[in-house]
């Protein structure tokens, strides 16, 4: 039965309605948008003077200020209630022109606390878990029993039992205060973002080719002729990226997939191609690609003769240091960094590269294959294509290392990566909103690889082998966000409600003895710090629950994935004692004794922040300072900048020499009374770009008109298939198993935090679900519609092996021999979509249901060289086990296939 | 809001109960009513019990259910002739969530997708008895479970026109959902 009643009608804004502007929430192409607010029990007309929109309704098709039923609600302002409408910004003129705007962004206003709404459920109190309840405390009791608990973990465990799981994009202000108490004041290496194990590279193999991975702008794709999509249809989630600047006759597609999507079958109608692939075999692929290439002396010789490094160019600059950070190793590793000569002759020796091989292993036709080879490379009138790569989590969380360095190769010999219409870079996931007040503490880190190899840390295979004694847990659920989640939870569980030592009243000295005496006896605290009763690390594990503020309750500040920053104004009451996560920060920091806490506002942590990231590609510091210099905030010459904000880094001019084009894309500011201008950047590793002298605060950092690496070329490595084929062999679907991969999808943003309180997206997607191919559902009768459980009692988890010594000792093999590996069990409920769209052999989920996790399924062994997880290559068995209510019913999902075009 | 008067004055039958449900409202333009009651006996199981709210609206004669045609939609226009507001009339061949005839397979639906308003005429996939995709951006609605988003970016089901049936007349009498572009159905 349908959770969401539609609506016949929609209050206007009135004239005098508050208007701020903001920009999407949720997905990294960060759509601007306009957040409209007045007192309820009035409303605007339906002509233009009689409405804030300044449109008469009906609106015209594609006008972009229709409001629709999902974008109202009601939220709270100074205690009162208010309309809220919540539109995608019918003026934009980047990003999200004239008012487009994805299902999600659609469906902000819905986000909104709403104490008589759906947010009603929204975190109030901090909270204390007493007699396995969690009761409302106050803020100085919930602080003091942190702090006393933290300084008594460090004295008696040390630095490295206290750690933090964080997301690492809840806007600027937030993280910085996270890593400047983490990385600058505690110094602890236990710490990982939202997504991943340990801190570090995503794409490292990008990172290496001296590639930004969002060194790009979204109207740098549309210039291109080709895109090689690997591991990504950016329709799904980076809708807008895709619908605006990447959907456009005349740029064919290709797609790297194991599932055909929209966008796949967009691309194929127009002169694309669709390479459906084996899960995991991607760098076969490349390799494949390369070679089909080379072969044909199709590579863009003068690009790779002008900027790709030579054997000298790659070994210079080292000395004889001990090359012991992770790009220097992997890069001047004689197994990996090569030059463009030394590359093509392991290449074309190399028999995994061979194209009837990587038929075989990738499944993909070899036609297609070669087809794709000519498509990106093969010169048209002697003119190589404008081809652009685009990646994301298809391509590095199945086989990191292999696949990103393979693939940057690729598109380096391809002639891409830093020039107009070709270019390299990451789709992305959430918004860029990192801001490190201090770098990792490696040094301090447990892990690293043989030799003087250091690498960050895995920090659940920390937290499963005991070594966590304190775990602040900020807007992310982790468990379910990690490998083999269902045996992760079990370890939480044993350590927090499984101890002996549980919280019985509310009084500090009482709670703080307690747990005392649980992390002395092996368990650990646990402090969840998020916006909902997020379960299980909220509702179950928790001693403490914090409120935090979010997104329209405080003036916050990030970039998308062109690094266009913005502010997300505040237009809205938090909900109760709600406070934002620097708040939070700053009052357990106060209260240990750190210093240089003592932020009066978002601004204030915003402003400090900018002289922490003035070498980095998020670098808004001359914007802070121009803003100085006209006696306003720095929030608020952001402010000013509105929906088009400014593409970071920031540069400050004593004249601007960009064209008018470049600076209305870019994002500019002049004020009349103030010397000089400040102007964004467009695309990193630009060789034609005229930035000028650098002038007042600019900095002018070598990746900004050359690559990222040491010497500012690019640099190719080789991708040995020996360093995976251990571990892909070991997993493989054997009998009756097949392989379980998963992905976002288009309706659904995240874990679903705001869409499960959106009875509209509930009404989509009521519950997880899994795609299965019609070949594989037949003979184990399942329909669409039918409830299924997958299974996987093969989850591998790598145990201990921080420290590799000789060879070999963190491949899969070695630690199988070291005895590192035990096998746990998984598994998730799903309502099955039978559909052609998923290649034979493969099931696919969303990988986010927090509810029904496939990452329970999915082996827990991260790639030696990176640390990262293959999320992407779970296995299980499928089998029915009843019919969901929605295989008949009409009013909630469908099992209509996604790839009609 | 207009309030409209155009009631047949002959007993159309059970399949009029939405109508008189309407005449019941206390004359208000809008009511909420249950799914089951907007759709006597043509929807499914618990289905029944949603709410929806309903616009009344004029009736309007817009098909014969004897020169329906599986899969070749028809296209009218509700409440009125005027922007924006040409709908489709399908009989998918399936049953369908509030769908009229023999088959509970005859419904309508608002031809304009309700993301940014591109028009839907002409974009029946016969296939998969879904509209579009939009030639805009490619949003899909299945039109058997009642004009829900299969892909895309509508932030509203894609608006249902309420079917009755009086003899071989086919009649559009309201609409579920906010017609694209409008800030009130009538």
């Amino acid at each position: 039965m349908n959770q969401y009643q539609p609506k016949s009608s929609v209050p206007l804004p009135p004239k005098d309605a508050t208007v701020v502007t903001t920009a999407c929430d949720y997905c990294i192409v960060g759509c601007g948008y306009k957040a409209f607010v007045w007192p309820e029990g009035t409303s605007g007309g339906q002509a233009a003077d009689k409405n804030a929109l300044g449109v008469d309704f009906p609106v015209a098709e594609m006008s972009g200020s229709w409001v629709s039923p999902n974008e109202i609600s009601s939220c709270m302002v100074d205690g009162q209630r208010h309309h809220l409408v919540v539109l995608p910004d019918p003026d934009a003129t980047v990003v999200n022109v004239g008012g487009n705007h994805s299902i999600r962004g659609g469906c902000l206003a819905k986000k909104a606390y709403d104490p008589q709404g759906r947010t009603a459920d929204r975190l109030h109190d901090p909270m204390m878990r007493v007699n396995g309840e969690l009761v409302p405390v106050s803020w100085e009791t919930a602080i003091e029993v942190m702090a006393q608990l933290s300084k008594y973990i460090i004295e008696k465990h040390g630095t490295s039992s206290w750690g933090m799981k964080t997301f690492s994009y809840q806007y600027f202000e937030n993280t910085y205060a996270i890593s400047k108490l983490a990385f600058e004041s505690i110094q602890t290496p236990a710490y990982a973002p939202h997504d991943k194990p340990g801190p570090g590279n995503d794409t490292a193999g990008i990172d290496d080719a001296g590639i930004v991975p969002f060194s790009a702008s979204y109207k740098d794709w549309s210039e291109a002729d080709v895109i090689l999509f690997s591991g990504t249809d950016p329709y799904e989630t980076k809708t807008v990226a895709w619908t605006e600047w990447m959907m456009r006759p005349g740029i064919r597609h290709i797609y790297v997939l194991p599932r055909r999507t929209t966008g796949v079958a967009w691309a194929e109608k127009n002169g694309g191609l669709f390479l459906q692939i084996i899960p995991g075999t991607d760098t076969i692929l490349h390799l494949a690609l390369a070679r089909l290439i080379l072969e044909n002396g199709w590579e863009d010789s003068e690009f790779i003769a002008s900027s790709v490094a030579n054997r000298w160019e790659i070994d210079s600059g080292f000395g004889r240091g001990t090359r012991n950070t992770p790009w220097q190793w992997r890069t001047t590793w004689g197994k990996f960094g090569a030059s463009f000569d030394e590359y093509k002759e392991w290449l074309l020796s190399n028999p995994d590269a061979e194209l009837a091989n990587a038929e075989t292993v990738t499944g993909i036709p070899a036609d297609k294959i070669r087809q794709a080879a000519e498509m990106i490379a093969k010169p048209i009138d002697g003119k190589h294509p404008k081809s652009s790569f685009a990646l994301e989590k298809g391509n590095y969380w199945s086989n990191n290392y292999l696949n990103t360095a393979s693939y940057s190769t690729l598109a380096l010999i391809c002639g891409a990566g830093n020039r107009r219409g070709r270019v390299v870079s990451r789709m992305g996931g959430h918004q860029r909103g990192w801001y490190g007040a201090a770098g990792y503490p490696r040094i301090f880190s447990p892990e690293k690889a043989p030799g003087r190899r250091k690498k960050e840390i895995d920090l659940d295979r920390w937290v499963e082998s005991g070594n966590l004694r304190f775990a602040w847990v900020i807007g992310t659920t982790w468990t379910q966000a990690m490998a083999a989640s269902q045996e992760l939870m079990t370890t939480f569980r044993a350590a927090t409600q499984g101890s002996d030592h549980q919280i019985t009243r509310t009084d500090v000295d009482h709670a703080v003895d307690v747990l005392k005496k649980r992390v002395d006896s092996g368990g650990m605290m646990v402090v969840h710090q998020d916006i909902y009763p997020r379960a299980p690390m909220g509702t179950e594990f928790a001693d403490i629950v914090l409120p935090a503020a979010t997104w329209g309750e405080v003036d916050f500040t990030r970039c998308n994935g062109e690094r266009r920053l913005r502010l997300y104004s505040k237009f809205c009451d938090s909900p109760g004692q709600a406070k934002p996560d620097w708040w939070i920060i700053s009052q357990f920091a106060k209260r240990m004794g750190f210093k240089d806490y003592d932020w009066k506002d978002s601004n204030d942590v915003f402003e400090q922040a900018a002289r922490y990231g003035r070498k980095g590609i998020l670098n808004y510091h001359p914007l802070v300072d121009y803003a100085q210099k006209m006696g306003v905030t720095g929030h608020e010459l952001l402010r000013r900048l509105g929906t088009t904000g400014i593409q970071t880094p920031v540069r400050w001019r004593s004249e601007l020499t960009e064209p008018q084009e470049y600076r209305d894309y870019a994002g500019h500011y002049d004020d009349p009374a103030t010397a000089g201008a400040i102007v964004g950047t467009q695309r990193l590793h630009d060789p034609e770009m005229d930035f000028g002298e650098p002038e007042g605060p600019t900095v002018h950092m070598k990746w900004m008109s050359a690559f990222s690496s040491h010497t500012g070329k690019g640099l190719l490595h080789k991708t040995p298939w020996d360093e995976f084929s251990d571990y892909f062999e070991r997993i493989q679907p054997k009998g009756d198993e097949l392989w379980v991969t998963m992905g976002r999808i288009n309706e659904i943003w995240q874990t679903n935090f705001d869409g499960e309180r959106t009875p509209y997206i509930v009404d989509r997607w009521p519950s997880q679900f899994v795609e299965i191919h019609p070949d594989d559902a037949t003979s184990r009768g399942i329909e669409s519609g039918d409830l299924v459980v997958v299974e996987n009692d093969d989850v591998l988890i790598q145990t201990g092996g921080f420290v590799g010594v000789d060879g070999d000792d963190q491949s899969y093999t070695g630690l199988e021999r070291a005895g590192l590996i035990r096998i746990g069990k998984g598994s998730y409920e799903a309502v099955a979509i039978v559909t052609s769209a998923i290649r034979p052999g493969v099931l696919w989920s969303n990988a986010l249901s927090t509810e029904a996790p496939p990452n329970s399924v999915v082996h827990r062994v991260p790639d030696p060289i990176t640390n990262r997880y293959r999320f992407k290559l779970g296995k299980g068995r499928i089998r029915k086990i009843g019919e969901s209510k929605y295989k008949s019913d009409l009013t909630q999902m469908t099992f209509r296939p996604r790839d009609i075009i | 809001m207009a309030e409209h008067h155009e009631e047949r004055a002959e007993d159309c039958g059970a399949t009029c109960v939405s109508r008189r449900l309407f005449m019941a409202a206390s004359g208000a333009a809008t009511a909420t009513l249950l799914l089951g009651e907007v759709f006597p006996g043509r929807v499914v199981g618990q289905d029944a019990e949603a709410k929806v709210e309903v616009t009344r609206l004029p009736r309007k004669l817009i098909g014969h259910l004897s020169k329906m045609v599986t899969d070749e939609p028809v296209a009218f226009n509700y409440p009125a002739d005027g922007y924006l507001k040409n709908c489709l009339l399908v009989k998918t061949g399936e049953v369908s969530g509030g769908g009229i005839g023999a088959g509970q397979d005859i419904v309508a639906f608002s031809a304009r997708c309700s993301h940014m308003g591109g028009d839907l005429d002409g974009l029946y996939n016969a296939e998969h008895k879904v509209a579009g995709p939009c030639g805009e951006h490619l949003t899909t609605f299945d039109l058997t479970r009642h004009g829900l988003v299969v892909a895309g970016h509508a932030t509203q089901a894609l608006p249902q026109i309420i079917l009755e049936v009086d003899g071989d007349d086919v009649f559009a009498a309201g609409i579920i959902g906010l017609l694209y572009g409008y800030a009130a159905n009538s």
